[in-house]
């Protein structure tokens, strides 16, 4: 205990320079923690995207069959009837879910307030969120009984939502399309098909246009499944129902976006790298900076060394003198940095710029000690190497230092 | 039991038998001391003189534990301290000798009473008996009321008073004085050098460095150093 307010002592008589020393650790520390939280943000928010994107879908869409001389345009429309599509799933083991959907565009939806002059519908089977993994952010997805007997309801995008109820409640209200009033139910977080969307139960279209061929399908097929497997699969039950041959590609396109997603993460994991590195580069200049202001406090008290020596200090105590005077300057400088990222981070979230991005920028406490550790590492061994050495040299040698 | 009395009393409290000290400089070796052959009893008061360069700051070193000779054996109230480790000798300098630096040497962000109780920090004293004892040697120096000083805030010789305080604050048997008198004014000087005395006549051995004739006139025994080797040694 005794050591340690001597140390504080030191510290407190030489305030400057204590003072720069732990504000440039401070700062490190704080930069490091913000970089990394943001980095791990980062690769957040790509998930979110890529799983808004439909990651882990097919869109299934009729095509023509080949027709004479093998092409398409002398070939048939393909036509799947959402009757024969229910219970699909049953004869596709490769995949996780089927669901069907209807779109319906032309005119814009209206409020009681405001309007968007165009945005699609879709009418969707009843396991089409399921598939889809549609998060819910207000409200509730369709009941089975809305589903069954067609209700007036709807669920909306997020992108929809705001554009017409702004900051009013929209779960509860209705809205207007093309003459047809409805009540929003619930709002759904999907930004892979259009800006502003919403839906409506599959018996529901029925009034509004003639539903009895789908658009098409979204497939979930299972994460262990070889993706030529599952697409014959598909090809083999579709082509029974559509009367095509299910070797024949034109009946229907399927189309993945494996690809796509591949190359995001790559480019996301380049990006945090690129986080990472900079905050590594932080680090080691922080470090730098921490340790050069330690080398030199130290290094110009080989004088004071001496003295200690000369009065009876041994090594050892020089050096337990000058690692508890680095702890009472690093613990609480660390603290400090942790606590102003944390902050920064919250900060951060506060910005009114991206939602998206923002939300994501978590503070992460394991990564952030293990940025104190890495500082406080590099600092205390700039304070004890040098007290270390000017400890070995003999007192007369150290009084001589200058 | 009487002959280990007498052995005691025969023993002389520093012992230099042909010390040699070598300095390695810009690649060239320079010899500071050139075998020198020392003996002081206890209760002895020592001036050691020379010109500046003859060796005797460096001589005060190794008789103060702060360097080791290049060759030659010292031995301390017979003990060869050359044969000491680290430890043994951070224990030597700090209960046997107390040291006396022209320059002060205090900390100069610490108060004088802080700067008195350092020594004692290295002995393991508790806080509370440090305090005690500093303050009592801070008394003894005729500076207890400026026990809460920093030396920016002291006079020379009040700050060679706190030194001084510093030096005898844990009770040593021998205070090593290098050029104490050397940043004082002869009042000044005068008052340190009668404080000297008085630490001489108390019974404790007085060794100082100087290169001032008057300084030198208050021991008992003056020594001479020329070119690393004794050229005098003369008591009065």
């Amino acid at each position: 205990m005794s050591l340690f307010w001597t140390a504080f002592g030191e510290l407190v008589a030489r305030p400057m320079r204590s003072a720069l020393t732990v504000s440039t650790f401070v700062i490190s520390v704080a930069i490091a923690v913000v970089l990394i939280s943001a980095g791990g943000g980062l690769e957040h928010v790509v998930q979110r995207i890529l799983r808004d994107l439909g990651e882990g879908q097919v869109a299934v869409t009729p095509g023509r069959t080949t027709g004479l001389g093998g092409v398409r345009r002398s070939g048939r429309q393909v036509r799947l009837r959402a009757l024969d599509l229910e219970g699909i799933e049953e004869g596709l083991p490769s995949f996780d879910g089927v669901a069907y959907y209807f779109d319906l565009r032309g005119g814009g939806a209206t409020s009681w307030k405001y309007s968007i002059p165009w945005s699609p519908t879709r009418a969707v089977s009843r396991n089409y969120r399921r598939v889809r993994q549609l998060p819910i952010v207000e409200g509730r997805w369709f009941t089975p009984v809305e589903e069954v007997e067609g209700h007036w309801v709807t669920v909306l995008n997020e992108g929809l939502r705001r554009m017409i109820f702004r900051d009013h409640p929209a779960v509860g209200q209705w809205i207007e399309w093309n003459g047809r009033r409805m009540t929003v139910v619930g709002v759904v977080r999907d930004e892979a098909l259009f800006p502003y969307i919403f839906f409506i139960p599959y018996r529901t279209v029925g009034a509004l246009a003639d539903a009895r061929w789908v658009s098409g399908l979204i497939a979930r097929p299972r994460p262990d499944v070889e993706w030529d497997r599952a697409t014959r699969e598909l090809r083999r039950v579709l082509g029974g129902i559509g009367g095509f041959d299910p070797t024949d590609t034109n009946a229907v396109e399927i189309e993945t976006n494996e690809e796509f997603t591949a190359r995001v993460r790559v480019v996301t994991l380049a990006l945090h790298a690129l986080v990472v590195t900079i905050a590594i580069v932080s680090i080691l200049l922080g470090g730098l900076g921490v340790a050069n202001m330690m080398v030199i406090g130290v290094t110009e008290r080989t004088r004071e060394i001496g003295l200690r020596k000369a009065l009876g200090a041994t090594r050892g105590a020089v050096f337990r003198h000058f690692f508890v005077e680095a702890l009472v300057l690093l613990v609480p400088g660390g603290a400090l940095g942790v606590v102003l990222g944390a902050v920064a981070c919250r900060l951060v979230r506060m910005l009114p710029v991206s939602s998206t991005y923002t939300a994501t920028v978590q503070f992460d406490l394991g990564a952030s000690l293990l940025c104190v550790v890495a500082l406080g590492g590099v600092a205390m061994v700039s304070a004890t190497l040098p007290a270390r050495r000017a400890s070995r040299l003999a007192p007369a040698e150290a009084l001589r230092w200058e | 039991m009487g002959v280990t009395e007498r052995e005691r009393a025969a023993t002389p409290l520093i012992e230099l038998r042909g010390i040699t000290k070598d300095y390695v400089t810009g690649g060239n070796r320079v010899r500071a001391l050139r075998g020198v052959d020392l003996r002081v009893d206890a209760g002895e008061y020592v001036a050691i003189m020379g010109p500046s360069g003859s060796g005797k700051s460096t001589l005060m070193n190794i008789i103060g534990c702060l360097d080791n000779p290049t060759s030659g054996s010292y031995l301390l109230s017979g003990r060869d301290v050359s044969r000491l480790g680290e430890s043994d000798l951070a224990r030597v300098r700090n209960r046997e000798i107390g040291f006396v630096f022209q320059s002060f040497n205090l900390l100069p962000r610490a108060s004088a009473l802080v700067n008195v109780a350092l020594p004692l920090v290295y002995a393991g004293l508790a806080a509370r008996e440090r305090s005690t004892r500093a303050k009592q040697a801070l008394d003894a120096v005729g500076l207890a009321e400026r026990a809460t000083h920093r030396p920016s805030e002291l006079s020379g010789g009040q700050s060679q008073r706190v030194a001084v305080a510093r030096a005898l604050v844990t009770g040593p048997s021998i205070l090593l004085a290098d050029e104490p008198t050397g940043n004082l004014d002869s009042t000044t000087a005068g008052e340190i050098l009668e404080l000297f005395g008085e630490i001489h006549a108390r019974g404790n051995t007085v060794i100082l460095v100087t290169h001032e004739e008057v300084v030198a006139t208050r021991a008992n025994r003056v020594i001479h150093i020329l070119d690393g080797r004794v050229a005098s040694d003369l008591s009065r």
